[in-house]
């Protein structure tokens, strides 16, 4: 009897605590890999340089050219695994033979790689893994027969090829395949998103650097912006146009920019004209009107130059206009010369020295500009 | 299977980021209800949400609030691009407002108005919501073990059109000369959720908005859209989706459409308040993470069964307040009818929206209190 306990209580503990479970869809689909569906390596199906390139380790410095090499022997492999190899094999190549992993301008049709959890209805198929999406000529189910010989539904769905295989070690080997397929792919491709996001964020870029320190624009210079602009500049009109202000098409503030009937406040210096009798260093109040004039920014929005005609008012005095022309230098710097053309003020000359008061005002009270992006 | 992304970006009002305010951000009540109906899943509950789903706030607020930092005024800052009769209309509504309600009014209805009217500030909040999704696309593949992360996008009102335009942006035609982001490409949104979705309103293309944008699933008889599944949400007693609510009719089983009318706060277009609903939160995750093997949609019904419309032990309570919640809804049906073309300028029926959307609150705060 103790004999027969202690047998009992040595196999007992020499046994696992869990059999290991059968490996279902379910399973496969939340990743429950490792003891209930395990994977095999890439060193297991392919020769060991594809394995190698294909691990995208930095220090191995995997060249473009061995990347390309490996998808080719990894394409190899799967076609040997059945119909949905050979077409998976033939997508690969098609798109290796076409495609310049230089080549950004091209789209890659890269769904055909792309592992997924399946989309509702594709669970109601019990797939493990769906592969692209619909649409996609290569839209499929992975299916493999579940533990307890219980069969797989029936599945007839529009458009999507329903791969069913004997078992999971099928279906793993092709979900690696898949799987590394997809990461050198886009690995290859990576320098191509890098390419779109960097014309973001210089666009981005633009933007801000416009809005924290552009010349402000009042709303009836946005009104005529608008006005004499091209589409984009237009919110309604941007929908109206082909290509609806995607991709380029109006990404980027434009860099000349109109000035109309923009006010200002300045000092002015009189003694400048003709018949003045000499230079004053003593500044007078001057509103002035910019009638119409243009900005020009630089690509980067960091600085503009601009010029403007218009009208001022010395010592707010609007009996006696006094015509000017402004250039801006900066930001907060403009200059200009007004001349008096009225009564007693005819050939009085001003030099003109302004600040854009709004946004000189919003940096001395403190009022932060939002972070750069 | 992989780890998904969703983003999530708001919609009208003031929104603040992590550090760009003392306020809290807008995302953590958000993220804090997802959480919360995480767990309320008991499929969901056992497992990691943060090994599943990685939340990634969208905030483009801030492009607002820089070109109008300084102006004091609200009517002011309006008067700085707002044709003069559109504005006498905004303020024609406005004067129908209680005082108290008038910052409540403006902090609403600016960003709406500023992202229609404000020239080309529309085209900064599509390339910065375009530039984020980009970035954060490129950071998650390029990270070993990752390069099957799928992209989700759950948007909130106005945020509905802001990246409805991002999108279109993204995948509509090539950046920099690179195709990589473009339709057919490597890249598309796993499940597009819009709450309270305004884009209909704000659309302006020739063709409508079902027809006209890549923002939307395969169909046959329009081909490869830029979303796998279309998730939208309107509550019936909501007033900003009253007017033109986005119902597209041919778009086949990837479009999904949630009508809800429970109350937990009186501001029932609130982000949170949407997101609270098991409904909601359930159809969000059942198709981001994948169908039935996570969450099915039986689970979703049990959820939704015990969660009623009214929480109120008063049964005397309850009936008054659903009655008005239908209430509200027929009447918004009765004032701006069912797709119908739009009777108002534009900024006249934004400010009509929201002071409604006032009235609600207060009609349903003395009912609401002690719940």
């Amino acid at each position: 009897m103790r004999a027969r306990c202690s047998l009992f209580l040595l196999l007992a503990w020499s046994l696992p605590v869990h059999a290991q479970s059968p490996c279902t869809w379910r399973n496969v689909v939340r990743g429950e890999f490792e003891q209930t569906c395990p994977l095999p390596t890439a060193a297991e199906l392919l020769d060991a340089d594809s394995a190698s390139a294909l691990a995208l380790k930095p220090a191995d410095e995997p060249s473009q050219a061995r990347v390309v090499a490996a998808l080719r022997s990894l394409a190899g492999k799967a076609r040997a695994e059945g119909p949905w190899g050979a077409a998976f094999a033939d997508r690969v190549d098609q798109l290796l033979q076409h495609l310049n992993p230089s080549q950004c301008d091209k789209t890659w049709e890269l769904a055909f790689s792309e592992l997924r959890a399946p989309i509702t209805p594709l669970d109601t198929c019990q797939c493990a893994f769906e592969v692209a999406s619909d649409g996609d000529p290569s839209h499929a189910c992975f299916r493999f027969a579940q533990p307890g010989g219980a069969a797989l539904p029936a599945c007839e769905l529009p458009r999507l090829r329903v791969v069913d295989l004997a078992d999971w070690p099928q279906a793993a080997r092709a979900y690696v395949l898949l799987d590394q397929a997809r990461a050198a792919l886009l690995a290859l491709n990576a320098s191509c998103r890098a390419t779109a996001i960097q014309r973001l964020k210089s666009a981005h870029q633009r933007w801000h650097t416009l809005a924290t320190r552009g010349y402000v624009q009042y709303p009836w210079e946005l009104w005529f912006s608008r006005a004499i602009s091209d589409d984009y500049g237009n919110y309604s009109r941007c929908f109206a146009s082909d290509p609806k202000c995607s991709g380029e098409e109006g990404l980027d503030p434009e860099t000349l920019r109109p000035i109309f009937l923009h006010p200002g406040v300045g000092l002015g210096f009189p003694g400048f004209g003709k018949h003045d009798a000499k230079v004053s260093a003593q500044g007078r109040l001057v509103i002035m009107v910019e009638a119409i004039g243009l900005n020009i920014y630089a690509r980067d929005f960091k600085e503009y130059l601009g010029a403007s005609l218009g009208v001022g008012f010395q010592d707010a005095n609007f009996a006696r206009p006094r015509l000017g022309a402004f250039v801006h230098l900066s930001r907060y710097l403009q200059v200009g010369y007004l001349l008096g053309v009225v009564s007693e003020t005819a050939g009085n000359g001003t030099l003109y020295l302004s600040v854009d008061i709004l946004g000189w005002t919003n940096r001395s009270l403190g009022l932060t500009e939002p972070p750069a992006p | 299977m992989v780890k998904n992304v969703v983003f999530l970006v708001h919609g009208m009002g003031k929104f603040f980021s992590a550090g760009e305010a003392e306020q809290r951000p807008w995302h953590d009540p958000a993220i804090e209800v997802l959480d919360a109906a995480w767990k309320s899943f008991p499929a969901l509950a056992g497992l990691e949400r943060e090994a599943l789903i990685e939340y990634v706030p969208i905030t483009y607020d801030q492009i607002f609030r820089e070109y109008l930092s300084g102006m004091a005024d609200a009517a002011e800052k309006l008067h700085r691009y707002m044709p003069q009769p559109e504005m006498a209309d905004v303020i024609e509504v406005l004067e129908q407002v209680g005082q108290e309600q008038r910052p409540f009014f403006w902090e609403n209805i600016m960003d709406v108005l500023d992202y229609r009217y404000g020239a080309e500030r529309f085209r900064y909040v599509h390339a910065h919501i375009a530039h984020v999704i980009a970035e954060k696309v490129q950071s998650a593949w390029s990270k070993p073990g990752r390069h099957n992360t799928a992209f989700s996008v759950i948007s909130h009102s106005l945020g509905t059109a802001a990246v409805h335009g991002a999108l279109n942006r993204l995948g509509g035609s090539n950046l920099g000369s690179s195709a990589a982001f473009r339709l057919g490409g490597a890249f598309r949104v796993r499940s597009y959720v819009t709450l309270a979705n305004v884009s209909r309103v704000l659309w302006y293309g020739e063709r409508d908005i079902y027809h006209g944008s890549i923002v939307r699933p395969f169909t046959p008889s329009l081909g490869r859209g830029y979303v796998d599944q279309f998730i939208n949400v309107r509550h019936i007693a909501d007033p900003i989706v009253a007017p033109q609510p986005f119902a597209p009719g041919d778009w086949g089983n990837a479009y999904q459409a949630i009508a809800l009318q429970h109350v937990r706060q009186i501001n029932v277009h609130d982000l949170t308040h949407y997101l609270q609903h098991p409904r909601v939160s359930g159809a969000i995750f059942r198709s981001v993470l994948g169908g039935d093997a996570f969450l099915t949609a039986a689970e979703i019904d049990d959820a939704a069964k015990a969660f009623p419309d009214v929480d109120s032990p008063d049964p005397a309570k309850r009936a008054q307040i659903e009655r008005m919640v239908a209430a509200l809804a027929k009447t918004l049906h009765d004032t701006y009818g069912s797709g119908q073309p739009l009777l108002w300028s534009l900024p006249k029926l934004i400010a009509l929206l929201i002071r409604d959307l006032i009235t609600q609150r207060e009609a349903l705060r003395p009912l609401l209190g002690g719940l």
